[in-house]
């Protein structure tokens, strides 16, 4: 009989343990929620000095292999010349992105109007508060584009809570490539990163041929 | 009679061979054949799969390059003839031109000042043309072309050299003034090597008069040099305390020095005055 009732016992005392367990991760988790404010870049740099840096390493939690898989996500794929940008703090406050007007000049996937400009969003840039304080979002392994520069771009559709004023790369990492002298220059500086390895110095043309074979013809109108 | 029958056979024959020799020089020209032996374009492929090693090829099979389809011999997959599109070369002599490319009819269209009359025009009015977006700029007194609309909406005609309004001045302003000026230096490893970076914030002010209101306005100037110190490899920075700076979908790793938040990613990196 006291052989039944100790398990027993011993099963109940784990029960209890932890639910008071979970019990207090919530209410931890709920007074942290509650008591710690969200702090905005301008706090963060007053805490600093004045000046604060930061580097940001864009998100590569998804690695596409190529731009067959690249082209499958995206929905819109434009080819387009950077006419300038403009370094903005988010609405939140928070974060600060480079936003570049681009003038498309080919809609590979997707709909644009035909020569329309674009607003694209990439994270980092420099902004200086008003009390000149200074804080600054470097991107790191990512080359930004320059004013000038004709780009592929893969992007998504913005969406409509997004911090961010214009459209983003589909993959932050992997979805852009310049086309510099005739030759491929994916923003993406990871040395090892499938994408860059495998179409980085490919010629213009070819990697306009690649993207066009992942991407199903539109009917001739 | 013997040598006059002989000779009759002889004269027969000769005539039975010259008309059978005319015969054959009367026949047509040789039909053309495909060259190369080759299939019609439009001949079903003959799939020969059981010689390919992978399943689905065939042997010819049909290839894309540069925009048109063509049968390759040996063992190969299928492309689809109807998605081989354009030729890539022309599209990309196209968009490097600052064309329009429209891949739906492979073709290019160089729009808003095909001629060039209008680049003339703009340069020879003082101001500065941007092939790409076909704008032209009179950044000396006008940058946003807001006196010039000013100007135009009054009923008025706009002299884009002297930023004046025909024979009044609805609008004339004065040179920008520089009101401002600010400089960063920081420095912050990009992974690989260490950049050194400069940001310049000049501000502006232009004072008109008139129906123009004056304007302000900063441009800013980011320049970045690396002396090739090598700062990257080997597991991140030294990493900012570990401690998140807010609630939700925020981690931090120590090890790796980084803090992450819903989509952003920061590595705390450098604190200077």
């Amino acid at each position: 009989m006291q052989r039944n009732i100790r398990p027993k016992v011993l099963l109940i005392g784990l029960t209890l343990i932890a639910v008071a367990g979970g019990a207090a991760v919530v209410a931890q988790t709920a007074k942290t929620k509650d008591t710690k404010p969200r702090v905005t870049l301008y706090e963060q740099t007053k805490k600093a000095g004045g000046k604060y840096v930061l580097k940001y390493k864009p998100e590569r939690g998804t690695i596409y292999p190529n731009v067959e898989e690249l082209a499958k996500r995206s929905d819109l794929i434009v080819v387009g010349r950077v006419l300038s940008h403009k370094a903005n703090l988010t609405s939140d406050e928070r974060f600060i992105t480079s936003d570049f007007l681009v003038k498309v000049q080919e809609v590979i996937k997707g709909e644009s109007p035909r020569g329309a400009s674009l607003l694209v969003s990439l994270p980092g840039g420099t902004h200086r508060f008003a009390d000149k304080t200074f804080a600054v979002i470097a991107p790191v392994g990512f080359k930004q584009p320059e004013d000038g520069g004709l780009y592929v771009l893969f992007l998504k559709t913005k969406n409509k809570d997004s911090a961010f004023k214009g459209q983003r790369l589909v993959s932050e990492g992997q979805g852009l490539f310049a086309l510099t002298n005739g030759v491929v220059e994916p923003a993406d500086v990871t040395p090892d990163d499938p994408v860059s390895v495998k179409y980085r110095k490919m010629s213009a043309v070819s990697f306009l041929h690649d993207i066009h074979k992942a991407v199903p013809r539109k009917n001739n109108k | 009679m013997k040598r006059a029958l002989i000779l009759l056979v002889l004269v027969v024959t000769v005539a039975w061979l010259a008309q059978g020799s005319f015969a054959n020089d009367a026949r047509g020209p040789v039909a053309a054949s495909d060259p190369l032996n080759a299939a019609a374009p439009d001949a079903p492929l003959t799939p020969q799969g059981a010689c390919c090693l992978n399943a689905g090829d065939t042997d010819p099979h049909w290839e894309c390059f540069d925009g048109t389809c063509f049968q390759a011999s040996g063992c190969g997959p299928n492309v689809n003839c109807a998605t081989c599109g354009c030729s890539s070369t022309e599209e990309w002599n196209c968009i490097n031109n600052g064309g329009y490319w429209d891949s739906a009819s492979c073709f290019c269209e160089y729009g808003c000042d095909p001629t060039g009359s209008q680049q003339q025009s703009c340069i020879n009015n003082g101001g500065s043309w941007d092939p790409f977006s076909c704008t032209c700029s009179y950044y000396g007194c006008d940058p946003t072309g807001s006196q010039r609309q000013a100007c135009i909406d009054a009923g008025r005609q706009w002299d884009q050299n002297t930023c004046t309004c025909a024979d009044t001045s609805v609008c004339v302003c004065y040179d920008p003034e520089e009101v401002g000026f600010d400089q960063y230096d920081y420095e912050y490893c990009d992974g690989y090597y260490y950049q050194y970076c400069t940001v310049t914030y000049r501000d502006y002010y232009q004072e008109c008069e008139g129906s123009c209101s004056s304007r302000y306005w900063t441009e800013e100037v980011t320049s970045c040099y690396s002396y090739g110190e090598y700062c990257g490899g080997g597991g991140g920075g030294g990493g900012g305390g570990g401690s998140c700076w807010d609630t939700g979908d925020c981690w931090c790793d120590d090890w790796w020095g980084i803090c992450c938040e819903y989509d952003y990613c920061y590595e705390e990196e450098a604190f200077a005055n």
